[in-house]
């Protein structure tokens, strides 16, 4: 990645995290989530982290096995 | 103007599938290109309320009947197959091109089948075309793969119709109509039946399994057919039924936490399928207008998108001969249209503004919404977070960048870039005019993509996403080896089952068989001489006089017999 892709990419994150400050507010679309400033930005990071370490570990746990596993025969 | 005449579309894929074989060489192609699109045309021109009805013994079967949800979903199956044969143009063997019609006429059989007898016919008609694809690709691997799907498909089908012939023993009839939610067993029997064709965890195992192991083409067509026609068959039949709600959001989150541990490239893509059709099982079980309409735009999104995929990563196989994370990496330099137009698949899956998945995967979340099912909602974005970090990230990082393992594609078959194209442009096409796709969906739609929250809602999520992503990117590369899945519970006990019925069983007949033997042996040696009872050893014929017993032996035994008679005289 060159510096004017992490720009690009930079300008997008920051438009999209003030973009919620000029929505206009509409009551029929009111979560409890819609409260929480940058709250799909956490969540779009976070969940992309839970989901990593979450299948990492099942992985790891008991799931992945060698490539032969199933033909010992 | 519609035509007239309702032609079922399934007739003319079949008819072309029994006729391609016998054309020469040559002109199996283009034929097996035409006949689709014959297929396209008239699905496309039927009338609405069209039926097509067939007398068999007492029963009145409908054969074709056309309504606006069964055309959407006949649209998109017409359509991937000719996407499909375009994409498989360069392949010769009749055998795979008749099988790949043949399957598409069970797929758009069922999808206008107004009766149970014809759905299950059709039904069944998929079963075996797409199994050969399976073992079409020749390995050890895909024929042992092919057989657990086609095993696992037989007891799907026999679920079915048991359900079926319960169902019209209780009802009286055989049209195929919306059932009541959960209160009979056959209906509980049906929908296990569909259930195990759309992938539903724990049903799924067969998805995962085989179609990595399908030729290049043919799982072009396995990822677009058999899961979308029993989402369709949920639809028609199973709206409504919370249970589905439940079953879909585990599917959206099941295929994203397996596909982070896939190293094979078409196996992250199968999760995925699981991960998508579960946000159309979720829209079933809604039941809405809206989430009937958001299920089906989004099973044509999907079709689309995710046949492109595939074609994307069938065409990395087909230039280098690999599907593995592990030995993949540093192509896209070498093949950047290749990488580009997968990219567009990858967007539309991920549900970028502009792309097909964004128009209808957030249809099934606002019918959610709407139905007041807000922890669903924010379980199927979760669901989305991970398939963006996959099939967006993962898959062609791990292919066409990261390490460079110095492998020189061959050039893919100009076909193969001309179908990917081709859905690359119905993926934009819709993303830019959602009206186009909407105008075909069942119920009049009340939806607006391209709103300010909606749009911010999703760049936030998916720029987050790719920040993560970046910050743990070595986490997630491929690793070798494999996965187990809930097929464990029936490869893993196939080894005892062998042992234990097979070769078990076959020593125990050896045993048996060695001792009957030794036994008869024995007799026909005691028949030729029976003194040797007594002897021990001795000659080994019979010879009177040898062995004739002395005179009074006979006295003995005849005094002693006279005696025995008086005594049970008296």
């Amino acid at each position: 990645m060159n510096a004017l892709r992490w720009t690009l990419l930079g300008t997008a994150a920051a438009a999209s995290l003030l973009g919620e400050f000029i929505l206009p507010v509409d009551p029929a679309h009111q979560d409890w989530w819609n409260g929480i400033p940058a709250f799909f930005a956490f969540y779009g990071f976070i969940g992309c982290l839970l989901i990593i370490v979450f299948a990492k570990s099942l992985g790891k746990l008991f799931l992945r096995k060698r490539e032969d596993y199933y033909d010992a025969d | 103007m519609p035509i007239d005449v309702a032609i079922p579309p399934a007739l003319i894929l079949l008819a072309g599938a029994l006729l391609l074989p016998l054309l020469p060489r040559g002109f199996r192609s283009p034929f097996s290109l035409i006949v689709p699109v014959c297929a396209l045309a008239v699905v496309w021109l039927a009338p609405e309320g069209a039926e097509v009805t067939a007398d068999l013994m007492d029963y009145r079967l409908v054969v074709f009947k056309v309504d606006r949800l069964s055309r959407v979903f006949g649209v998109i199956f017409a359509l991937i197959t000719v996407i499909g044969g375009l994409f498989a143009y360069h392949v010769r063997e009749a055998a795979k091109q008749a099988a790949a019609l043949l399957y598409a006429a069970g797929a758009l059989g069922v999808t206008f089948a107004g009766d149970y007898i014809t759905l299950f016919v059709f039904w069944e008609l998929m079963s075996l075309p797409s199994t050969y694809l399976i073992w079409a690709r020749g390995t050890r691997e895909s024929e042992k793969a092919g057989m657990r799907y086609l095993m696992f498909h037989v007891f799907g089908g026999g679920l079915l119709f048991a359900g079926i012939l319960m169902h019209v023993s209780e009802a009286r009839s055989l049209l195929v109509e919306p059932l009541a939610a959960g209160h009979s067993f056959s209906s509980w029997l049906i929908l296990a039946g569909v259930c195990l064709n759309a992938a539903v965890v724990p049903l799924h195992a067969w998805l995962a399994d085989a179609y990595p192991k399908a030729t290049v083409t043919g799982a072009v067509f396995m990822s677009a057919l058999t899961t979308k026609t029993a989402v369709y068959v949920l639809l028609r039949i199973f709206p409504g039924w919370e249970i589905l709600i439940t079953l879909g959001v585990l599917m959206a989150l099941y295929g994203v936490v397996f596909a982070v541990l896939a190293n094979d490239i078409r196996e992250i893509l199968a999760y995925h399928i699981i991960s998508q059709v579960g946000y159309m099982v979720t829209g079933a079980g809604i039941g809405t207008e809206m989430a009937i309409n958001g299920a089906s735009a989004h099973a044509f999104s999907h079709i689309l998108y995710k046949a492109l995929l595939f074609m994307g990563a069938g065409a990395v196989l087909h230039t280098t001969g690999k599907s593995k994370l592990t030995q993949l990496g540093g192509l896209g330099k070498k093949q950047p249209l290749v990488f580009w137009l997968y990219m567009v698949g990858a967007f539309s899956i991920s549900g970028f503004p502009l792309f097909n998945g964004f128009v209808s995967k957030s249809m099934v979340i606002a019918a959610a919404g709407a139905a007041h099912h807000q922890t669903v909602m924010l379980l199927l974005l979760l669901a989305s977070v991970g398939t963006f970090l996959h099939t967006g990230l993962k898959l062609p990082y791990g292919t066409w960048f990261g390490e460079d393992r110095g492998l020189f594609p061959k050039a893919p078959p100009r076909n193969m870039i001309l179908a990917m194209a081709a859905a690359a442009f119905f993926c934009t096409l819709h993303g830019v005019l959602p009206g186009l796709l909407y105008d075909m969906l069942p119920y009049k739609v009340h939806f607006a993509p391209y709103t300010l929250p909606h749009l911010v809602e999703t760049s936030q999520i998916l720029i987050f996403t790719f920040v993560a992503f970046w910050i743990y990117r070595a986490k997630v590369a491929g690793e070798a080896g494999i996965t187990l899945d809930v097929d464990w519970f029936y490869r893993r006990p196939a080894k005892w089952a062998q042992r234990l019925f097979l070769e078990d069983l076959e020593t125990a007949f050896n045993k048996v068989e060695t001792l009957g033997m030794n036994i008869a042996g024995k007799l026909s040696r005691l028949s030729k001489n029976p003194m040797l009872i007594f002897s021990g050893s001795g000659e080994k014929y019979f010879s009177p006089d040898k062995h004739r017993p002395a005179i009074h032996t006979l006295i003995v035994l005849a005094l002693l017999s006279f005696v025995l008679i008086s005594l049970w005289g008296l």
